[in-house]
């Protein structure tokens, strides 16, 4: 069964090079479906010795939260907010804030940078001190979160569309999970299902939060307001 | 005995739920005047149970329980409660003052309107709760969703005036902010690690089982987890070079808001990052991240300074004035002894004084709708009471005599000098001079000058300020300078106990 969390974690990572090589932001939200399920499967193969009532429930709120809401609300928010902004005058600096496909790191590099995040993350890996709590996977299982919390990191800074970023900080979390299973000291469930609800509600309030921006957006280009980019 | 063994924590879920079942309320509320008496009302209320709390001076934890109120948690609590309802009378004035429906941006020209009021009470209500459930967190855990929910909480209260710059402070607060605290999840999830082999039925990141352990934690992860949450829980609190939401978010927020955000949430991540610490001192590495707090603290002074010198929009500059406080706060503790001490007066002196100086920037700007300091002069004489707050505001800030600021910040010199560590001392004494000077010349050009009458900005001879205004920053000027004169007994009894849970003491 170990072989099988292995396989499960090496899929994960694909997807994060798959993220980093996208621009296409229905691609971005279908490896996040992706991704959501991977970590489904995930938490019952770590613990496939031993299924506790607590184990199945924790994935049955994953599943729910990570692999349908989330995805759901953020194809929700793409269809909101590029309804809206086809429409009107050409897009100006301002504009490109929230929806250019304008990378400020091109795919190829980011690509490039994902491999070497997988790579350096097992070379540090290599050299962690696994206690002996750990599970037999985690010298898997911690270099790949870590290497997905790295991309993520680098989709949040390196693209300019705002849903994108909002995908960064999901694939962060989802780097954090899989980091964190492999830990075996046991958070409580309480505790596991309000992480979980609290990333749902940041994704919530991103997604209304790009539906006003794109609205007050919207509301400049018709009164024709702008200014350069001297915001930050 | 036993009602005292059960009052602990019921009064620990009334604090929590009597905010969040008032806020819930409110969503669905339409009547503007219920709803700002519910927001005064439930602030009051909760300022009271906090007082009833403090009064007993009684902080123990019962054993194995996930919430509870301890000294440190007790103490941030305070602080919180009475910036929160001292701020929630102005934000009651406030509402009644905004104007409805559309209207122009003064800085762009733009159109547009509020968040409808029921959210924005709504939403003041539940970040009480979500702050009042980081202080009495006795888990790991559990403080990481409060935290986040903080963050939840408060985001939407940013952008209160729908304009694109407010939304643009808002979404980098909602990402930057949620990025550095999924690295404090990944911090909590390292110390749980740490404590892997104490076995299934310890719960492992429960704080009273982490510092009974502390001495068999495997040092790595520790010193892991403790890296991380400073950096997570460090964004949060706006130690630089992690505070670039900071700015955005009180400039763009309205006065209230920013005013909750310095006085209430950065001490409340701060909380996030004592807890870690506590473990840490335990632990004996103490040292290790001393040393991390005073680096940090340094940097967050040295940015600080470097953006309020030549700042013209006062609101950031109030902001950036923050970030060197909370710097202050992180050196005080790094240095340990009478510095922990030191930087508990810190704290409750910032807050009080900042959270007046946000109040106070608020009455100016709705007068000479600006937050441009090149566009005020003469607030004095236009705006007396709020002119005369502005430049009491500014000695306060910057540390002169008579008020608390002075009293603390001599504290951690002082403690910083004992300690051996006499550069840290030169560059944080020549740091607080620069930004002396820097805000000098802002603060009173602002005050002082001849009055112009501009079109669209009332005459000098204007019908006075409302009291409604007014009165909360001057119980915030009042209470920092009553910290200044000497300090309470009561409040001395619970900063003694705040320095002796962190190792340190007068």
């Amino acid at each position: 069964m170990i072989k099988g969390v292995e396989t499960l974690v090496v899929l994960f990572a694909l997807t994060n090079i798959y993220l980093l090589g996208t621009d296409r932001l229905g691609n971005q939200i279908r490896a996040i479906l992706m991704q959501g399920f991977l970590l489904f499967l995930f938490a019952i193969a770590a613990h496939s010795g031993h299924i506790t009532a607590h184990v199945l429930a924790l994935a049955a709120v994953v599943l729910a939260v990570k692999g349908i809401i989330i995805p759901w609300l953020l194809k929700k928010t793409l269809g909101v907010t590029t309804d809206t902004t086809t429409v009107g005058p050409p897009r100006s600096i301002k504009d490109d804030f929230a929806f250019s496909s304008q990378p400020h790191v091109g795919f190829g590099t980011s690509i490039t940078l994902g491999m070497i995040f997988i790579a350096g993350s097992f070379w540090v890996g290599a050299k962690l001190d696994y206690l002996p709590t750990f599970p037999d996977y985690a010298p898997f299982a911690i270099p790949v979160g870590i290497a997905t919390i790295l991309s993520g990191l680098l989709i949040v800074v390196g693209r300019m569309q705002a849903l994108s970023q909002a995908i960064g900080y999901l694939v962060i979390e989802n780097g954090v999970f899989v980091y964190g299973v492999s830990l075996s000291a046991g958070i409580p469930l309480m505790v596991e299902i309000g992480i979980l609800l609290d990333v749902l509600g940041s994704v919530m309030i991103m997604g209304i939060a790009l539906f006003h921006i794109n609205q007050s957006f919207a509301r400049i280009d018709v009164h024709g307001e702008e200014e350069g980019a001297g915001h930050g | 005995m036993s009602t005292a063994k059960r009052r602990g924590p019921v009064m620990v879920e009334a604090l929590v739920l009597i905010p969040a079942v008032l806020g819930t309320i409110c969503f669905f509320i339409r009547g503007p005047g219920i709803k700002r008496g519910l927001l005064v009302f439930g602030a009051g209320l909760h300022f009271l149970l906090v007082v009833s709390v403090w009064a007993t001076g009684n902080y123990n934890v019962p054993a194995g329980s996930w919430v509870g109120l301890d000294a440190l948690g007790t103490f941030f609590l305070g602080i919180t409660s009475l910036i929160f309802f001292i701020t929630s009378l102005y934000a009651a004035g406030y509402l009644s003052r905004e104007a409805k429906g559309m209207r122009k941006d003064f800085t762009e020209g733009g159109l547009f309107k509020n968040t409808p009021e029921q959210v924005f009470v709504g939403c003041y209500l539940l970040f009480l709760a979500a702050m009042t459930l980081v202080t009495v967190s006795q888990h790991m855990g559990l403080l990481w969703v409060a935290v986040e929910a903080t963050t939840l909480a408060s985001a939407p209260l940013i952008a209160f005036h729908r304009h694109h710059r407010a939304l643009e402070a808002m979404w980098k607060y909602l990402i930057i902010c949620s990025v550095g605290i999924a690295l404090a999840l990944l911090g909590t999830l390292s110390l749980g690690a740490a404590t892997g082999h104490l076995g299934e039925g310890a719960a492992p990141l429960l704080l009273a089982s982490l510092l009974e352990n502390a001495k068999s934690l495997d040092p790595t992860w520790v010193k892991l987890s403790f890296v991380l949450l400073l950096v997570g829980y460090g964004t949060k609190m706006g130690l630089a070079p992690f505070h670039t939401w900071l700015p955005d978010a009180h400039s763009e927020g309205p006065s209230a808001v920013s005013a909750l955000l310095s006085g209430a949430l950065l001490n409340v991540a701060f909380l996030g990052i004592l807890r870690a610490y506590q473990t840490l001192d335990a632990a004996g590495l103490a040292v290790f991240g001393g040393k991390l707090l005073i680096a940090f603290g340094l940097i967050s002074m040295a940015f600080a300074a470097a953006f309020i010198v030549r700042q013209n929009n006062f609101k950031r500059m109030l902001a950036y004035s923050s970030i060197e406080h909370m710097g202050i706060m992180a050196i005080g503790v790094g240095i340990g002894s009478a510095g922990i001490f030191g930087a508990g007066v810190h704290a409750i002196n910032h807050s009080l004084i900042k959270a007046m100086l946000f109040l106070t920037a608020g009455n100016i700007m709705a007068h000479y709708k600006t937050t441009n300091a090149k566009g005020v002069q003469g607030a004095i004489q236009v705006l007396p009471v709020s002119g005369v707050l502005w430049l009491v505001g500014f000695f306060a800030i910057t540390g002169v005599p008579p008020f608390g600021l002075f009293v603390s910040e001599f504290t951690i010199l002082k403690a910083t000098l004992d300690g051996g560590h006499s550069w840290v001392a030169i560059t944080y004494l020549f740091l607080l001079v620069v930004i002396f000077i820097a805000m000098a010349g802002t603060f009173f050009s602002m005050a002082q000058g001849p009055y112009e009458t501009k079109p669209g900005l009332a005459p000098a001879s204007n019908p006075g300020e409302p009291v409604s205004s007014t009165l909360s920053p001057i119980l915030l000027a009042v209470g920092t300078l009553i910290m200044g004169l000497s300090i309470p007994s009561f409040v001395k009894d619970i900063l003694d106990l705040f320095a002796k849970t962190l190792g340190g003491g007068l």
